[in-house]
């Protein structure tokens, strides 16, 4: 995983703070992969906040989060937020689930 | 201008998950234009009208510093509301405008909210100019 030890506790921070202290993490895409180089940071989000408008919100003020932070600042950032508490699904989904490294 | 393309989609604002998915092509053309038109007044603003309003004001700021700093400054004497909010607005105008295609819910939810952050950097725009007409008269 490609991801240092201050990446990970901003990225929960930020994440709790905005998605709720039950919020899951998973990063996936090639950052899991140790033998890669370069690229984006991939991470799905599971919240129990159903309220779309409410998610985007967070989600904007989380990728501000992640710009002002020394860890992340201009790195390309990918948040993916799937609503734990609605039966919609994509495969997406399951792909960072299995693939990916929960944080 | 910006405001112009705004009036044109309001009548499909907001969107839903279900109108989402059958978005017409002259709505797209129009979103698309609204995303380019809030890119050059964010910027023009970015690179022109605020580091002037800090001229003007002749406030002491390092040269070097940081654009951040710079939103606090004018935060700070009030010529803009929030640095927290400019900086919000340009991840709604960057990372919202086209993301989620397989998600209608999110979708809409997303393209509601950068249209939301279009008309406020058009007040935005407006309230910073009347600061620069209050503070600043022509003498």
């Amino acid at each position: 995983m490609r991801v240092t030890p201050q990446q990970a506790e901003t990225i929960k921070r930020l994440v709790h703070r905005h998605f709720g202290e039950d919020a899951e993490i998973w990063l996936y895409g090639s950052r899991v992969d140790d033998d890669k180089r370069g690229g984006d940071y991939d991470f799905l989000v599971e919240t129990s906040i159903s309220d779309p408008d409410q998610i985007i919100e967070q989600k904007i003020a989380l990728i501000v989060g992640l710009r002002s932070s020394p860890s992340f600042a201009d790195e390309k950032v990918d948040i993916v937020v799937k609503r734990r508490r609605s039966s919609f699904s994509l495969p997406i989904y399951t792909v960072a689930k299995e693939e990916g490294v929960r944080l | 201008m910006l405001g112009e393309a705004l009036s044109e989609i309001r009548p499909h604002v907001p969107f839903t998950a279900d109108s989402v998915q059958h978005i017409g092509k002259e709505q797209l053309r129009l979103l698309d234009q609204i995303a380019f038109r809030f890119m050059k007044l964010q910027d023009s603003m970015g690179q022109k009208l605020l580091p002037t309003v800090l001229e003007l004001a002749q406030e002491p700021i390092a040269p070097d510093a940081t654009f951040a700093e710079k939103l606090n400054w004018l935060e700070r004497i009030g010529a803009i509301a929030s640095a927290e909010e400019w900086k919000r607005l340009r991840v709604a105008r960057n990372a919202i405008a086209h993301e989620y295609p397989e998600d209608p819910t999110l979708r809409a939810a997303g393209i509601n909210r950068f249209l939301d952050g279009a008309s406020r950097l058009t007040v935005l725009y407006e309230s910073v100019r009347q600061y620069v007409r209050s503070h600043f008269p022509p003498s």
